[in-house]
């Protein structure tokens, strides 16, 4: 067991240090950017989010700090409702088509969607999180398999 | 203030190393995998990997179901996933695809995911995106 104790790890190039194990092989990734907020805007704790813009009922825009340069980011987060489900959606301008998901490497669109299914039919919810896991690098075009 | 400047950081074990506080309190975990998937560029009947770590391969096994193969394995075959997905209107949910009751369907190298929209229905999103976090 050995430990180094500093305050700050910083990288010496643009983006974080790698994380590998003993053989060298790349074993974790960091959290590039996470907010916790009220749905009045109210930015309650954050890493990486500079700002939220509310853009349509219960839709935001979450801006990201500048340089970040993530291609293709995982999201994910949760929401408070006392009664039906609330859960955070990634906008997308069309349902079918490419590339029309609002996930860029400045900012993200998210909606927190009623579970009947409308965006109108929200609970009147105060406490929204998202957690945004992105790399600089594309990942490879990975298995191509028929749509079922 | 103490700073370290490097590129790489190496741990000792098959884990990453652990972060903690000054009085030794594990404060921080790696996320162990991630992968955002799509409609392929073309072919928005097919799907391909737009971005990940760790995620070796996607396969579309039905609709709304995905298989998510890791490139090495995950320390456990119990951990967390969290995940969303892209909808213009409606709620769309990433699940473990298991019902109540079942075993849930993850090993160390895969495990099964559900997009579903409300209320129950399966469908196939353009952009679906996970992450898991696991430890020993």
């Amino acid at each position: 067991m050995s430990t180094l104790k500093v305050n700050n790890v910083q990288s010496i190039t643009p983006y974080p240090p790698y994380i590998l194990d003993s053989s060298g092989k790349e074993v974790g990734k960091l959290a590039t950017a996470w907010v916790s907020f009220h749905s009045d805007g109210t930015i309650h704790n954050s890493f990486n989010v500079i700002s939220i813009t509310a853009s349509s009922t219960n839709q935001y825009v979450l801006s990201f700090t500048p340089g970040l340069r993530i291609n293709n980011p995982a999201v994910a987060g949760s929401s408070n409702a006392s009664g039906n489900i609330v859960h955070p959606v990634i906008y997308a301008l069309n349902e079918v088509n490419r590339n029309q998901q609002y996930v860029f490497s400045s900012h993200l669109e998210v909606r927190f969607v009623h579970g009947v299914g409308t965006v109108e039919a929200q609970e009147n919810s105060t406490y929204h999180t998202i957690t945004v896991i992105g790399d600089n690098a594309y990942g490879s075009a990975g298995s191509l398999m028929p749509q079922g | 203030m103490s700073t370290i400047n490097l590129g790489v950081l190496k741990s000792t074990t098959a884990n990453p190393p652990t972060m903690q506080s000054q009085n030794g309190i594990d404060r921080g975990k790696f996320c162990r995998a991630w992968v955002s998937f799509g409609r392929r560029l073309g072919d928005v009947n097919q799907y391909e990997v737009l971005s990940q770590f760790n995620t070796l391969a996607v396969e579309d096994t039905g609709v709304g179901t995905y298989t998510i193969t890791f490139q090495n394995a995950l320390p456990s075959n119990r951990c967390a996933f969290a995940g969303a997905a892209t909808m213009m209107n409606e709620i769309i949910a990433v699940v473990i695809n298991a019902g109540n009751g079942e075993t849930p369907p993850i090993t160390t190298t895969t495990v099964n995911i559900r997009t579903c929209k409300a209320n129950v229905q399966n469908f196939d999103a353009q952009y679906i995106s996970l992450f898991a976090y696991g430890d020993q």
